[in-house]
């Protein structure tokens, strides 16, 4: 079974800034994980990713949320017996509800990933380096809801995202065909990509064996739910 | 293909059928035989019937292809290197013959299997293909392909190495759950995916591949969150159909052939290894050592200095530290029996739970039934020792390697047959009193039925032990003679039949009393008296197997020894 090993004689290496990592993992994804596998886990590497994932979630959250749904969603809270729930409260436990929602996420992924690594591929590294690869990815997610907030600004549409998607907003929401369409977005598409680096590099594996198992789960079982379900 | 080989296989193919033929004189063999034609005959005689049209619709066949194709080439990834006959090796791979030609001499048995099996499926469901021969044709081609397919898949297998073997299995696992998946939804409507995972909330467990703005407006978490706070007819042209699904299928056998023949894989070394594996691991399971050729290593156990494990009761001690050292055997039987008994406690209880909800209980009949219950539950942890019997080997079944050397021992076999069965028995007893604590916990029985229920227990487990030992016995001194087999069928059949036979004295003597016998003692002493049966049916078993060790010699039973 492969191991990250590390040559103690060696010098460790200059850890590159948080910023850096971010901003590298756009341009050179590979070297960014590289450098993630040889070194210690550290919190900081997922932790702010996270953060940013969960506040431009947060903000995204608010844009594609019409008037309309966000008084349907709170008029439920009321019927439910919560009539005491503020609007302004309301919010709140939406943008918890989104900041949880991150979090819990980014913890079950890396435990896909790991379990990925440690069954199918036979590869044995920590779970805090699979966190640390999920919780990187994040920028891209950030990056995305960024691209997104601009796309529903833009078109006017709420429920507009870079997929596929987009060429087809004359099918109808309930359509499987357009939900399979908004399956095949960039971002999501591109952040499959980086777990599938990282999980090469951390298992020590061809990129393509790991491609097959975090496409395999990460785009092609969701979509089979999708269509199956 | 080499006529050399060729001829070999023609020769090969006579002498086995030969072999064959001449095995049906052994009875164990022809009844075997006689089951499996008359299976095959009645199907042929209910051919008609509509299950068989059932059989043979679309959505099945398909289903069956899958598993056939899929179950191929997985065999084969598995099986890493192709499995000659130990002579082939010496004798073929030292011959000046190409690997194609060795290919096609391993393919070819397996080409006659698949004309045998083409023409029993074309013969079974004859009545329902509108051209019969054509169904038999294409599943003979089809059973070809996939042969082609298994052993380009033995042959890539046994090319690479363990660790891409070990990852290639997954994926290949993984692709075929989900090819499973996507037919058992398409052809049978069969929905595997929970309806909860069609929510938006769902799309978390896929991030950061998900928009979790859209994740999070599910209503489920919102109230969560809240709560916290056809079928077509035939094409004009009839003949261009079967013809296109001829060259088809043809076409699948050419390419799949193309495909395995051009590999460059050595097939040799890996042929080897398997070939070798394959045939030391038959060797074990005819001299009954079932299990792989791993080495153990274990550390010395002295014997203690209590009287009970002196003489004869050494045995026990031995059976005793080999039960401690199996750990996998004893791990089983432990989770097997803590399901079992979690099961009988939780019936117990939701009985009494119900009972306390109806108020006291008053009434001979209610009392009755409350009795009759606890019987029950105690007949069940009897069952036990009928599972529990086979997961304990630390009887004849091990030790029949070591008859010759019981032989030479200074003990009587009636001393000897009771040490052997006695640590299994004693497993099992103590695997039924895990069952017993609870029933007791619940149950109030009249004491002398509680005793003799308490004697009831051994009975069992001693009549059970005595007569898979007789087999046991019967098996190892046909080893121990040169004659090892695995246990047939049929003998196994029969010992588990014989197993519940031995109570049949005890039962029908139980049925008789309880007729004539009633009152407040009728019950106790009606099983007490069948107890007593029981227990003399079990000294005669004991006997038995004792009289049977006592005749075993070993110059009668040799090969050529006359009359064994």
């Amino acid at each position: 079974m492969p191991d990250v090993i590390l040559d103690p004689a060696a010098p460790p290496p200059a850890a590159t800034p948080l910023l850096a990592k971010l901003a590298n993992l756009l341009a050179c994804p590979g070297e960014v994980f590289e450098e993630l596998a040889a070194a210690p886990p550290r919190m900081r590497n997922w932790l702010v990713p996270t953060l940013l994932v969960a506040l431009t979630s947060v903000v995204l959250a608010t844009t594609l949320t019409p008037k309309g749904q966000a008084a349907a969603a709170f008029g439920q809270a009321v019927e439910a017996g919560k009539a005491e729930i503020l609007p302004a409260q309301w919010q709140m436990f939406s943008a918890m509800t989104v900041t949880l929602a991150a979090f819990a996420a980014t913890g079950w992924s890396a435990l896909v990933l790991w379990f990925i690594g440690r069954v199918f591929l036979n590869a044995r590294f920590s779970y805090w380096k699979a966190v640390e690869v999920v919780g990187l990815t994040g920028s891209i997610v950030v990056l995305g809801a960024v691209v997104t907030a601009l796309l529903v600004a833009a078109s006017g549409d709420a429920a507009a995202r870079p997929a596929l998607s987009l060429f087809a907003t004359r099918l109808p929401a309930e359509n499987p065909l357009r939900a399979v369409l908004g399956g095949l977005n960039v971002f999501h598409l591109w952040s499959t990509a980086l777990l599938a680096i990282g999980l090469s590099k951390l298992s020590g594996v061809s990129f393509k064996e790991s491609a097959f198992w975090v496409f395999g789960y990460w785009l092609v079982f969701r979509l089979a739910l999708m269509v199956l379900g | 293909m080499n006529r050399a080989l060729l001829y070999l296989w023609w020769a090969l193919l006579r002498r086995r059928a030969w072999h064959c033929c001449r095995a049906l004189r052994r009875p164990t063999t022809l009844i075997g035989f006689a089951y499996v034609a008359g299976l095959v005959g009645f199907l042929f005689y209910f051919r008609g019937h509509e299950i068989f049209a059932q059989l043979v619709r679309r959505e099945v066949l398909l289903g069956g292809a899958l598993i056939m194709l899929c179950g191929s080439v997985f065999k084969g990834f598995l099986q890493r290197g192709l499995v000659f006959e130990p002579p082939d090796i010496e004798f073929v791979f030292t011959s000046p013959f190409t690997q194609r030609q060795i290919l096609l001499y391993r393919l070819l048995p397996q080409y006659v299997y698949a004309v045998i099996q083409g023409l029993v499926f074309g013969a079974l469901f004859a009545p329902h293909f509108r051209q019969p021969w054509l169904a038999a044709a294409c599943m003979t081609l089809f059973q070809a392909a996939c042969f082609h397919l298994a052993t380009a898949a033995a042959v890539f297998g046994g090319a690479i190495s363990e660790r891409l073997h070990y990852r290639l299995r997954w994926m290949m696992l993984g692709g075929f759950f989900l090819l499973g998946a996507l037919y058992l939804r398409a052809a049978w409507e069969i929905e595997l995916v929970p309806a909860f995972v069609r929510s938006p909330l769902a799309q978390l467990f896929f991030y950061p591949a998900a928009t979790l703005p859209d994740a999070t407006a599910s209503p489920v978490l919102h109230r969560w969150i809240l709560g916290l706070a056809g079928a077509g007819g035939m094409s004009p042209p009839a003949l261009l159909r079967p013809a296109l699904y001829l060259a088809g299928f043809g076409l699948g056998v050419m390419l799949s052939l193309w495909g395995l023949l051009q590999f460059k894989t050595s097939l040799f070394e890996p042929s080897l290894g398997t070939t070798t594996r394959l045939a030391e691991e038959r060797l074990r399971v005819r001299q009954g050592r079932a299990g792989s050729a791993g080495k153990m290593r274990a550390r010395s156990a002295r014997l203690p200095g209590l009287p009970l494990f002196q003489g004869v009761g050494a045995l026990v001690w031995k059976n005793l530290v080999v039960a401690r050292r199996s750990r996998r055997e004893l791990l089983v039987a432990f989770a097997f029996v803590a399901v079992y008994s979690t099961f009988l406690t939780a019936l117990l209880w939701k009985f009494h739970q119900l009972s306390a909800q109806t108020g006291p209980v008053s009434g001979a009949d209610a009392l009755y039934v409350k009795l009759t219950f606890h019987l029950g539950v105690a007949l069940f942890i009897a069952t036990l020792a009928f599972f529990l019997q086979r997961m304990f080997p630390f009887d004849f079944r091990r030790d029949g390697r070591h008859l010759l050397g019981f032989r030479t021992l200074p003990m009587p076999p009636l001393a000897l047959a009771l040490a052997e069965v006695a640590v299994p028995t004693l497993l099992v007893l103590a695997s039924q009193a895990v069952g017993l604590v609870a029933l007791l916990i619940f149950a109030r029985f009249p004491w002398p039925l509680l005793v003799l229920l308490l004697l009831g227990y051994p009975a069992i487990a001693l009549a059970l032990n005595s007569v898979w030992n007789l087999h046991y016995l019967l098996a190892a001194t046909r080893q121990a003679a040169g004659r090892a087999q695995s246990a047939s069928p049929v003998g196994t059949l029969m010992v588990v039949v014989l197993s519940f036979l031995v109570f049949f004295p005890a039962a029908w003597t139980a049925d008789r009393l309880r007729h004539c016998l009633t009152g407040p003692y009728g019950l106790s002493i009606t099983v007490g008296t069948a107890l007593a049966i029981q227990f003399a049916v079990d000294f005669l078993l004991i006997l038995a197997l004792a009289e049977l060790f006592q005749r075993f010699e070993i110059s009668r039973e040799a090969p050529g020894g006359g009359h064994g």
